[in-house]
Parts: structure tokens; C-alpha cells; sequence
């Protein structure tokens, strides 16, 4: 089960490039807290706390207890980091409210177990086309990570969502994706060295009386 | 052979802007390990390909190669010895703009370390300098 991790939090009076520039300046990361039936709120949190958070966790959607100062403890799981595209600093941080008698939506990462016998004896390539799955629980519930056995695959299996034995009281919101498959080893042929021809032009040029008209 | 568009509507374009970081093609998002831009520029179809040829020989041609980046920018080039004038000169080639940020490769199938070397291999045919990543966390190597 996902650990409840402590987050300290400030609420942000102030919105805006400007004073989200100052909140960046300071070493905190802008967020914000959002759940049903309840306005949202701007916060600011630590980003030394954040990074330390986030290094611990297998994904993103974490669960966290968030501190506000000046209110009473929150319960909410990260629904989006945003990160920089260079150097991955963290931007921004959504939190999803969450209720501890509620089911939620959550996404979790997959990892598979073992090696699968095609790859292992046949050369051939396990191939995930899933990375992450949506499934529905309560958050004491909420797995950190969802692993699946791969060890008795051959070339050609495959392992679809509803294949995959999950912890008591969680649902996968999805069934029928597949997640892993054994694909048969490939020879890639090297491609025939042809002339490089011109691209087509959809749009010919109209002949040159055409144009006087 | 080289990446190159199959139909266009216009032969030519214009030099276009280039500034900033990238804000598309920014995660990993089919494989494991991924070869992301640190500088902006012209990548040709000619060096895609080259690096496309040190990655799959450096794999062994085991494991799964994407390839992020695609040239749709054609660049034209006026014959030596050409007097000023005449309008704009031939397509000589096709280029993919790139910004910092953006992802060019992407493996997966193989391990980490035949994944670092082969994209440093493959970085060494481009004009850029780069980084390594990986799904779950950042190396901060630089190639």
C-alpha cells in the first residue's frame, strides 16, 4: 500500500507571474489543491520537500498529507508535476483532494516481474505498451506500484489489464488494454540505398497561360 | 535512406523562428532511455540518419528504436560560382528543427548500459550537445 508521506504547506494570497516568479525565487514550487464540492485553493510548498518527496516515490501520484499552515490537515494525491523541459525543475504541483472514505481514480505505474521465457530462450522482445494504469480504490488502499509477472510469456502472449491480479478493494478502470507482449526478435533489414527522389508538391504550379488569364 | 516528407505543398519555406525551449516532444513517452537536445538547431535528414545507423549497430539490432524528430523542413542552397539574383535557389536538403528540451531517440528492450553507450555514439553524429535520460530518473551526463 502507498505510504502517506507529510507534505508542508503555505497557502499563496497572491496569483500571477509576478508573485509565482517571488514564490520560485524563495526555493518554493507554486500548487494548488482542488476536490469536489470545494473551492480551490493556492498553496506553496518547499521545493527541497518536494524533490526529496518525489525521489522517494516509485511515480508522481503520490498520496500526501499536505500541512497547511493556519488549516487542518489535508489528505491528497499529486495529480500533475509540471517540470521543466531542460533541466526538470519543478514548476508547478497539483493536488487532487481526497476524501479517506471515498473511492478515487488514480494512476499507478506498472513494472514487470521476472523474464519471460521468450526472451529469455527465444531472443524475443518484451515490449510495454503500457506504462501506467487508472484504477479505482480507497486511498488506504491505493497501491504504490502495480507488478506483474511476466516469467511464463512466450513469443506472441500478451498481458491485458484484466489479466492482472491487483490488491483487495482496487479496480481497474480499464480491461481491455494490453499492457505487456512478447514480440518475435526482429531483423531489421538495412534499407536499399535509393536515390533520394523530390517530395511530391500537392499543389502543382498552374501553367503559365493559365496565370496570365 | 534518409528521412525526407513523401508529399509537400510548398517546395520551399521560409527560415522560420527558433527561440526558446521546447514545449512539444519534451518526455519520454514509448520507451525506457531517451537522447533529449540541450541546444537548438538544424538537424539534416543525412545526420538523423547516421545516428539512426550507430544506434541499431551499436544494439546489435536487439530492442526497440523511435525515432522523435522528423525533417520536414526543407533548406535550399544556390549553385558555386551563381551572380546575386535569379530568385531563391534549389531544395538541397531537409532538416527537423530542434529546441532545447526535445526528445530525438528513444530505446527500450535493452539494458541501461548498452542504451547509454549506443546514444553516445549516436549524439557523436549530431551538432548538438545532449543528455541522456531514463523514465524514472535524469542522468546528468552530457554528451
Amino acid at each position: 500500500m502507498a505510504k502517506q508521506v507529510k507534505l508542508a504547506a503555505q497557502i499563496r494570497s497572491e496569483v500571477g507571474r509576478n508573485a509565482v516568479k517571488k514564490v520560485k525565487s524563495q526555493g518554493s514550487v507554486p500548487a494548488v489543491i482542488y476536490a469536489h464540492n470545494q473551492a480551490p485553493v493556492s498553496l506553496q510548498v518547499k521545493a527541497r520537500d518536494l524533490e526529496t518527496l518525489l525521489s522517494h516515490a516509485v511515480g508522481e501520484h503520490v498520496l500526501v498529507d499536505l500541512e497547511i499552515a493556519g488549516e487542518p490537515n489535508r489528505l491528497a494525491i499529486i495529480q500533475e508535476v509540471q517540470h521543466h523541459p531542460v533541466t526538470q525543475a519543478l514548476l508547478h504541483v497539483d493536488f487532487h483532494g481526497v476524501s479517506a472514505n471515498e473511492k478515487i481514480e488514480a494512476i499507478v505505474p506498472v513494472e514487470p516481474v521476472g523474464e519471460s521465457v521468450g526472451v529469455k530462450s527465444f531472443g524475443g522482445l518484451l515490449e510495454q505498451l503500457v506504462r501506467e494504469i487508472t484504477i479505482k480504490c480507497l486511498p488506504q488502499d491505493l497501491p504504490e506500484i502495480v507488478k506483474v509477472d511476466v516469467s511464463a510469456l512466450k513469443i506472441g502472449d500478451s498481458v491485458h489489464i484484466k489479466d492482472v491480479v491487483l490488491p483487495e478493494g482496487v479496480v481497474c478502470v480499464d480491461s481491455d488494454v494490453t499492457i505487456f507482449m512478447v514480440a518475435e526478435p526482429t531483423v531489421a533489414a538495412e534499407a536499399p540505398a535509393a536515390a533520394a527522389a523530390a517530395p511530391e508538391v500537392i499543389k502543382e504550379k498552374k501553367p503559365a497561360a493559365e496565370e496570365k488569364k | 535512406m534518409p528521412l525526407m516528407p513523401k508529399r509537400v505543398k510548398y517546395r520551399k519555406t521560409q527560415r522560420g523562428s527558433r527561440t526558446g525551449v521546447a514545449s512539444r516532444n519534451v518526455t519520454i513517452d514509448f520507451g525506457a532511455y531517451a537522447l533529449q537536445t540541450l541546444e537548438r538547431a538544424w538537424i539534416t535528414n543525412t545526420q538523423i540518419e547516421a545516428a539512426r545507423v550507430a544506434l541499431t549497430r551499436n544494439m546489435k539490432r536487439k530492442g526497440k528504436l523511435w525515432i522523435r524528430v522528423f525533417p520536414d523542413k526543407s533548406v535550399t542552397a544556390r549553385p558555386p560560382e551563381t551572380r546575386m539574383g535569379k530568385g531563391k535557389g534549389q531544395p538541397e536538403y531537409w532538416v527537423a528543427v530542434v529546441r532545447p528540451g526535445n526528445i530525438l531517440f528513444e530505446l527500450d528492450g535493452i539494458s541501461e548500459t548498452v542504451a547509454r553507450e549506443s546514444l553516445r555514439l549516436a549524439a557523436t553524429k549530431l551538432p548538438i550537445r545532449t543528455k541522456f535520460l531514463t523514465r524514472h530518473r535524469v542522468a546528468p551526463a552530457a554528451a
